[in-house]
């Protein structure tokens, strides 16, 4: 076995400084102190601390290696994402996947790490490490190449992979108007501001598009639990408005509506129609499945890999437009004309 | 030194396998005969080559990385054995590089790609992979420490994590007697599974050892949730079907669940289901699923302190009991008042 050897942790506690700034010593970065500079160069040598150098290819500056950055809490979905990644980055490359948890600083940190140590040619972000503003701004500033799967825009990469969450509710609402619903009950995923809840702006437009006015009481908030989806269907079962189907704004409450129904004897899809946002293997854990609308992950890491390798040889100002993906509905067996007189 | 020369090719000059050089020149134990011995270290004195060379030759830097390969289609599993793996590796300023070899073809000249490319500190196999004596001696004879996660047995120069499948499995089958269960049945994993025949001893081993007749009946999955479905239909299918299915991971009793659903079994009532995982969507189904919890990210997790332990860790089995997890998916049987 060979010895026990320093990690930049050590060295950053040794010198009493932030990883960040151990980082910038070694890489030869502006914007730290000579005093600084000299007690990180001190505490490198103490504990003779060596970056991984050798995990370059060495005939080349490249790592050949590309890191997946996600949290701690992230589903299955991630799973998707490396078999996109391994099939556009072939045999050649090879992924380092590094599941951060804690606060916006601390994953800060854990990616400054991950750059010192191992030197990845490039970073893919799922969300909500995507939307972290602060490391975006430092990777922006460090110019570290990076993808960023997210809703929406931030930063100056120029390969950005946009989820369309908006689009993906509205199509929803779409096809429950297609078989005949008009009272659509929706239950949003998440606390906060209804301004930023895409998916809650596709439901209105989706209803909007129909011609079917706004109902504000059949929006029901839950957030994103089996817990929370049971307890807004049986708000939405008391609703005057009677709806006949129920859309779901992650898979976990829609599988919560079932169960509500399920207690009630309510028959599915006769007499509620239930449908989820999300197309996570849950959906395909129950039977009926359930319908669901979703994003083809494998498919969108496949595109933003081979984004980032065209861009490595890209020379110039133009930034490339963002990627931008549309969502499917995979129907299911939970959804079906509302019966005659409901 | 020549860094050419790879222990392949000793090997090849020498007459040998690449394990036997392996062990050779790094004076491993037995396994071999003195004039192997001398016939190996003067084709390696000759060709200049010495173990672990391109390690030597990279002396001045280290290596933060440990990977972790698999073939496991489970994609819950896979992800639990990730989290469990990189926690271990952040918290000690490593990092994970992640391998797919797909389906097991060709794993080992994917594996070779990926030791060409790095140097590793450490590399984790994942079950069935971790069966594959192909990559296990490559990576041996690349001088990588390596730690098998639930292998059917210790393989020299190995390290291993393992729990206890068959006591799991039994405890699991005694809650299901003691519920007052005759008629069960269980849905095994596939043949090639060291984890699925555990799984299904402890099973035997429970209904062998019980006071009173019970009904056996066994069934062979694939740990897929369409076979649990499959399985589930055709037992249930009858007036005689089992009052309770033990599915030997919590996919296929999903399986099981939904297709009680579709012939109007109601669960537990009229049949009780049992899984082995613990997995997320377990407390997502309704009823909520009785079942095994299985350590898995603890098991990286370890399998990782290993790696970067200054001694092997001895013994190679860690203290790690999967817990019965009972929910509502099981209940008295029929009969029972």
């Amino acid at each position: 076995m060979k010895s026990k050897q320093a990690t930049i942790y050590e060295v950053a506690a040794a010198a009493g400084v932030a990883i960040k700034t151990v980082s910038r010593v070694i890489n030869d970065e502006t914007g730290v102190s000579a005093a600084t500079r000299e007690k990180v160069r001190e505490a490198v040598r103490q504990l003779s601390y060596r970056p991984n150098r050798d995990a370059r290819n060495l005939a080349s500056s490249r790592s050949h290696f590309l890191a997946l950055v996600f949290d701690e809490a992230a589903s299955q979905f991630v799973i998707d994402i490396e078999h996109g990644i391994a099939s556009a980055a072939g045999e050649q490359r090879h992924v380092i996947v590094e599941a951060v948890t804690g606060s916006r600083l601390a994953v800060v940190e854990a990616v400054e790490a991950l750059l010192t140590t191992s030197r990845p040619d490039c970073l893919i972000l799922l969300p909500p490490v995507a939307d972290n503003a602060p490391l975006i701004q430092r990777l922006d500033s460090r110019g570290v190449r990076y993808a960023r799967l997210s809703t929406r825009l931030l930063g100056n990469s120029s390969c950005q992979v946009l989820l369309d969450d908006a689009d993906a509710a509205q199509k929803m609402v779409q096809y429950l108007v297609s078989l005949g619903h008009r009272e659509i009950g929706f239950i949003r995923d998440k606390e906060g501001p209804e301004t930023e809840d895409l998916r809650l702006h596709g439901y209105k437009a989706g209803l909007r598009n129909a011609g079917i006015s706004f109902d504000p009481s059949l929006v029901e908030h839950g957030n994103g639990s089996f817990a929370s989806g049971a307890y807004a269907a049986s708000l939405l079962s008391s609703n005057r408005a009677r709806p006949t189907a129920v859309f779901a704004a992650s898979d976990e409450m829609a599988l919560g509506v079932l169960s509500f129904a399920g207690r009630k004897g309510l028959s599915i899809p006769d007499q509620l129609s239930v449908c989820s946002f999300g197309n996570s293997n849950l959906t395909q854990l129950v039977w009926p499945p359930l319908t669901t609308v979703g994003f083809s992950y494998s498919l969108i890491a496949q595109t933003a890999v081979r984004r980032l390798l065209t861009v490595a040889e890209y020379i110039g100002d133009e930034v490339p437009a963002p990627s931008r993906f549309a969502a499917e509905i995979t129907p299911g067996g939970t959804t079906a004309s509302p019966a005659p007189g409901s | 030194m020549n860094s050419s020369v790879t222990i392949e090719k000793v090997a090849q000059i020498s007459g040998v396998s690449a394990k036997t050089v392996s062990r050779v020149l790094r004076h491993k134990g037995s396994g071999y005969s003195e004039s192997t011995r001398a016939k190996v270290e003067a084709v390696a004195a000759q060709l200049g080559y010495s173990p672990n060379g391109s390690a030597r030759a990279l002396a001045s830097s280290q290596s933060f990385l440990i990977a972790l390969i698999f073939d496991n289609k489970n994609a819950g599993y896979v992800l639990e054995l990730q989290l469990g793996a990189a926690h271990r590796c952040r918290q000690s300023g490593y990092h994970l590089v992640i391998k797919s070899v797909g389906d097991g073809v060709d794993a080992v000249e994917r594996v070779r790609g990926l030791l060409d490319a790095t140097r590793l500190h450490g590399a984790i196999l994942a079950p069935p992979l971790c069966e594959d004596r192909a990559v296990v001696d490559l990576l041996v004879s690349r001088g990588v420490p390596c730690v098998r996660i639930a292998p059917s047995a210790d393989r020299p120069s190995t390290q291993s994590i393992r729990i206890d499948d068959r006591g799991a499995a039994r405890a699991a089958t005694r809650h299901l007697l003691s519920l007052g269960h005759d008629r069960i049945a269980f849905i095994g994993g596939p043949a090639r599974g060291p984890a699925a025949a555990e799984r299904r001893a402890g099973f035997e081993e429970a209904i062998a050892s019980s006071s009173r007749p019970v009904a056996a009946i066994i069934r062979l999955g694939d740990f897929t949730f369409k076979s649990g479905l499959d399985h589930g239909m055709e037992l249930l299918g009858h007036d005689e079907g089992p009052t309770a299915i033990f599915a030997a991971n919590d996919e296929m009793a999903f399986g099981v669940i939904a297709a009680a659903n579709q012939v109007r079994l109601g669960i537990p009532h009229d049949v009780s289901v049992m899984g082995f995982d613990d997995s997320p969507a377990a407390r997502v189904v309704r009823p909520q699923l009785t079942t095994v919890r299985q350590p898995v990210r603890e098991m990286a997790d370890a399998a990782v302190a290993q790696l970067l332990a200054e001694k092997a860790v001895s013994p190679t089995r860690l203290p790690m009991e999967p817990e019965l997890v009972i929910r509502g998916s099981t209940g008295f049987a029929r009969s029972v008042p």
